[in-house]
């Protein structure tokens, strides 16, 4: 038994090993974002790998350059505001389609539901332009509407949504019916607290989304009162192209909204994505 | 409209005598959701109907410069000037200049980025009026047919003047020609150059192939200089 249970301890040892060898693995990038912010342009560019870390001083200004060169508290308004209303607006509208597939008979269902899988299927450059005509015609480029717009419904969550619901059993709403809960009250005040962890799945998930989205933004934001983080960061990638020090400090402070976001929500980013079995 | 009668005589027999603070609390605490429903509801409407009716839509002339570091964007001392000379009024429409876009015709590597959808999306909608790029790069992008045949006969009235500097490209599309179109003009002797140093070698302007500015586009090419 012994040996068997010092066995299993070296194995459980090595295993545990492996993942810190990994974990340190994925934060190679990050550390290296942050430790090329704070050196000079001469000791970034330098391939010795006895280079990590600055060898002539700590140069937190870099963060001050690119914070004064770009409005950073701008920035973060823009996209935590996009993020927000994409948030909801994804969640509201997928949770609404999902019940009106998932639950209701109606004609032409299975039609409609293959139409929404069909855009699942088809690249995203291709509505683009017809997009972007659409909000430019309704004078909302450079607004808030104008960026939230693509992400105002979504095929994958009505997807994700439906499928939860039809997942659940349909005597709970039976007896809030026969309880006189009209169609709202049942999805207000049944279905949308069961299908919670679906729910968090896709606002998650279009969070992440619209923290990364780069190509619309860039498209409909021409203005830089308006722009978002990932739009304004290629901007200084231009600016900044071999000051290499201020790109890393500007992506640092880029990435901070996110990882806070991660930090508060750690627990509900773990669910979401075994929940919906798919990856960020 | 039943519903909406159900629900006021609801809300009647359910706050019969009581004080208005009691009836205020009442439908707040059962018509909350409803109630934040429509004042979201009309709020967007509101915005919209504002940005429908008052938003500048269109631009007066639209320029974008590939693959240079940012010096001639938005605000930049060329924008103002040239929206000066030419006396555009920006409450009405826009003026954009932009100088952050980066891609390679040349090879379909150097075209699958986010750079290029960009600029394809507003050649499309027909917002773009010119693109200032290394001659190469327009060679490529011309034979493509997102730019403006100069020799067209819509268009030869605009840009007879520059015939001599016309940059030549063969189109993809062999129903339209199959012999050399002229897709853009050389203006490596322009102030870009010799002032702006954009590019080291050549520097070459095309025009948008949905362009509704073409005069725009010729008031640009004589502002920085091209004869």
């Amino acid at each position: 038994m012994e040996g068997y249970a010092a066995k299993q301890a070296r194995t459980k040892a090595l295993m545990h090993v492996i993942l810190i060898i990994m974990s340190f693995i994925m934060l190679v990038p990050f550390a290296w974002m942050i430790l090329t912010a704070l050196k000079t342009n001469q000791e970034s560019i330098s391939v010795s790998p006895f280079y990590i870390f600055p060898h002539h001083g700590w140069h937190w200004e870099n963060f001050g350059t690119v914070w004064r060169s770009y409005n950073f508290l701008i920035l973060y308004k823009n996209t935590l505001l996009m993020i927000f209303w994409r948030v909801v607006c994804a969640v509201l509208t997928a949770t609404m389609a999902g019940y009106a597939f998932g639950r209701l008979k109606f004609p032409g269902k299975n039609l409609l539901f293959s139409l929404v899988l069909v855009q699942m299927m088809i690249p995203a450059q291709i509505f683009i332009i017809p997009q972007y005509l659409m909000v430019s015609k309704l004078g909302m480029l450079n607004t808030q509407f104008g960026l939230v717009f693509p992400g105002l419904v979504t095929a994958f969550g009505t997807y994700l949504l439906k499928t939860g619901i039809e997942g659940l059993p349909k005597d709970l709403e039976e007896a809030a019916m026969i309880d006189g809960c009209n169609i709202g009250q049942r999805v207000l005040k049944i279905m949308m607290p069961l299908t919670k962890s679906s729910m968090v799945s896709l606002g998650i998930f279009t969070a992440v989304f619209a923290f990364k989205d780069l190509m619309w933004p860039m498209i409909v934001c021409t203005n830089a009162a308006t722009t978002t983080l990932s739009a304004g960061l290629a901007k200084m990638q231009g600016q900044y192209g071999s000051d290499y020090p201020a790109m890393m400090a500007a992506a640092t402070l880029a990435v901070l909204p996110m990882v806070v976001i991660y930090v508060i929500f750690q627990k509900q980013f773990v669910e979401g994505i075994a929940t919906s079995g798919g990856k960020l | 409209m039943n519903y909406l009668k159900r629900t006021a005589e609801e809300i009647k027999s359910g706050t019969a005598g009581m004080t208005r603070k009691q009836k205020l609390r009442y439908i707040w605490e059962y018509y909350w959701l409803p109630i934040v429903g429509i004042a979201a509801g009309v709020i967007f409407l509101i915005y919209f109907l504002y940005h429908l009716l008052f938003a500048t839509k269109e631009y007066w002339f639209y320029v974008t410069f590939v693959n240079i570091r940012p010096q001639t964007g938005v605000e930049s001392e060329l924008m103002d000037e040239f929206v000066g000379e030419r006396g555009y009024d920006l409450s009405r429409k826009n003026v954009f200049f932009n100088d952050a876009c980066y891609f390679d015709a040349t090879s379909y590597s150097g075209t699958n980025n986010n750079y290029y959808q960009m600029f394809v999306a507003t050649v499309e909608a027909g917002h773009l009026d010119a693109v200032v790029m290394e001659e190469e790069n327009l060679v490529a992008l011309g034979s493509s047919g997102r730019l403006l045949d100069l020799e067209a006969e819509a268009n030869a009235a605009y840009f007879e003047k520059y015939k001599d500097r016309f940059v030549y490209a063969v189109p993809y599309d062999e129903e339209y020609s199959t012999e050399p179109v002229a897709v853009g003009i050389d203006i490596s002797d322009s102030r870009l150059m010799t002032e702006y140093e954009l590019y080291d070698d050549t520097c070459v302007l095309g025009v948008g192939a949905y362009t509704q500015h073409p005069e725009d586009v010729v008031a640009f090419l004589e502002f920085i200089g091209v004869k």
